[in-house]
């Protein structure tokens, strides 16, 4: 089978940096795969690339064999690539339930009907105001519906970020950093919210730096360094890998053999 | 018959068209962050094809002013998507200079068109006008004030509570975030030009009903406007009516203790004001706010 998302010889350059170094790697269907590395080695750039929001400078990107090179972000977003961002973004002036209206696409919609689309006058906006309610209530929201999204604590306001992700019914789910700045009991939650979704055959490309959290969570490790991956395999294999280690994994090491 | 209650009336008056003309800007700006310095031109072309309706196809009013909106939120969708959208990662000055250039090109074409004579959309003889509040007001002027509030009630309902007014509201707060979860971007980009220019030609026709049409009726107008829009807050679309309202009436009581041949510069002066003591405008976000979301945009 082929992969959902390929990338190959990738290269992004800012001025004379060369952010992202002649990269491939792949995203197996229903995978969860973990994209790691040192600061700086690139991960974000490679995230902005995919969705369309840096152009590469070569190279090839592939949704299910379709070439992503050269589409808008709001084309590749409706190609079905959802993402989350290390600084949370949302509409921190609409209320939660906006914000997750505004993600879902609408099949056929004409000018008249969007202009139009308000919820009592049109079915299918009422039954998109379910599905988000049942996405809402998947990740415990469901109270703050009213809510403008500025008003919810910060994770609460991540579990926001990756429902309105979903609720696209994404083919490939970005996440940079949902680990980052959240606290136990919102990091099981979140790690336990990413199992469910690649158990009901959902794929995942995570950039983390908690490693615990991505080696219990990941099928796939792709290490970044200078913009290039240094190694790619399981995330026990990866952890010995020698290159990995002397690059980002050797101040660790002593939480791992413990 | 009070000389206060009918500055105040004029004011209103004066500001119901500004504030139509200003929303078009700051929409524009909201989500593109550029001045569409063209809009004032569309104002115009709005008012010449109601006339030419009205004179040449022997429509009713209100039919050619349906129709005068509708070319021009087309004629608005065909700027944008020739003039601006080339440029739209081309930085800030490329399309204000395309705009300053569009809008000679189509007072150039209204001149060549229809002339430079003044024309009118006054319907009969002057009307004796109702006595309100102490002041004297048309029938026209109250159809101006009227159709303004409905315009404004009906965006903010669309804005509010329709799917697209919300997808717009997103593109005017985050633009990229808003393509980041799907909205078609160049689609509420072009009903943001329909909209503004619907509006602009609107405008031009009530003008057209209560004084002139010419080619360049856009200018003027297209400046007060923008500086209510600036007054307001530019990108705030309250603050668009607000400014409007604010500057029609400042100009109107101006000249209360000024001559009143100095009207038009009363606009400039509250500009010039609000730019050195206020220059995010009345309603605006604050420059850090807006300038730390287009910086950190990639974290």
């Amino acid at each position: 089978m082929k992969p959902l998302l390929e990338i190959e010889h990738l290269n992004k350059s800012f001025g004379g940096i060369k952010a992202v170094n002649s990269c491939s790697f792949i995203v197996p269907h229903g995978k969860i795969v973990g994209l790691i590395g040192p600061n700086g080695a690139g991960k974000t750039t490679v995230f902005n690339l995919v969705t369309g929001f840096l152009s590469s400078d070569s190279g090839k990107i592939k949704l299910d064999g379709v070439s992503l090179v050269g589409m808008s972000p709001d084309r590749i977003a409706r190609m079905g690539i959802s993402r989350t961002f290390q600084m949370i973004r949302l509409f921190p002036h609409m209320t939660v339930i906006d914000n997750m209206m505004l993600a879902i696409k609408n099949e056929r919609e004409g000018l008249f009907d969007a202009v139009f689309r308000i919820p009592p006058l049109s079915t299918e906006e009422k039954h998109n105001e379910e599905r988000c309610m049942e996405m809402l209530e998947y990740v415990g929201l469901e109270t703050k519906k009213h809510e403008k999204a500025k008003n919810l604590s910060y994770g609460q306001q991540k579990l926001l970020e990756i429902a309105r992700a979903l609720i696209a019914d994404p083919e490939i789910l970005l996440l940079d950093e949902p680990a980052a700045g959240v606290n136990l009991t919102m990091l099981k939650k979140i790690g336990d919210l990413l199992k469910k979704l690649r158990s009901q055959g959902k794929t995942i490309l995570i950039i983390e730096h908690n490693m615990e959290f991505i080696m219990n969570l990941c099928d796939t490790v792709v290490v970044l360094d200078y913009g290039q991956e240094i190694a790619v395999g399981a995330p026990h294999q990866v952890r010995k890998n020698k290159k990995v280690l002397d690059a980002y994994l050797g101040n660790i090491d002593v939480k791992i053999v413990t | 018959m009070s000389v206060t209650a009918q500055l105040i009336a004029n004011g209103i008056i004066a500001g119901a068209i500004y504030a139509l003309v200003a929303l078009g800007y700051t929409m524009v700006y909201g989500i593109l962050k550029f001045i569409n310095f063209a809009h004032g031109e569309v104002l115009m072309m709005g008012a010449y094809f109601a006339y030419t309706c009205v004179n040449y196809l022997g429509m009713p009013i209100w039919l050619a002013l349906l129709v005068a909106m509708a070319l021009s939120a087309l004629l608005g969708v065909i700027i944008e998507r020739v003039a601006y959208k080339p440029l739209r990662y081309s930085g800030r000055l490329a399309p204000l200079i395309t705009a300053i250039a569009l809008s000679i090109f189509l007072q150039s074409m209204a001149l060549i068109i229809w002339g430079s004579e003044i024309r009118t959309l006054r319907q009969g003889s002057v009307s004796k006008g109702n006595e309100i509040f102490g002041a004297v007001i048309t029938n026209n002027q109250l159809l101006i004030i009227a159709t303004t509030v409905g315009v404004l009630i009906i965006l903010h309902l669309f804005l509010k509570y329709a799917k697209l007014g919300k997808a717009m509201r997103a593109a005017t707060d985050n633009l990229p975030l808003a393509a980041t979860i799907g909205i078609e971007v160049d689609k509420v980009i072009g009903i943001t030009f329909a909209i503004g220019s619907a509006l602009a030609a609107l405008a031009g026709v009530l003008v057209g009903i209560e004084q002139n049409i010419e080619p360049t009726m856009g200018i003027t107008l297209g400046i007060k406007a923008f500086t209510a829009a600036v007054v307001g807050g530019i990108g705030n679309i309250q603050g668009a009516v607000l400014g409007g309202f604010a500057v029609g009436l400042i100009e109107n009581i101006g000249i209360w203790f000024i001559p009143s041949g100095y009207k038009d510069a009363i606009a400039f002066l509250v500009l010039v004001i609000m730019l050195i003591f206020r220059p995010s405008g009345i309603l605006g976000t604050k420059k850090e706010e807006e300038m730390g979301k287009t910086e950190s945009l990639f974290g």
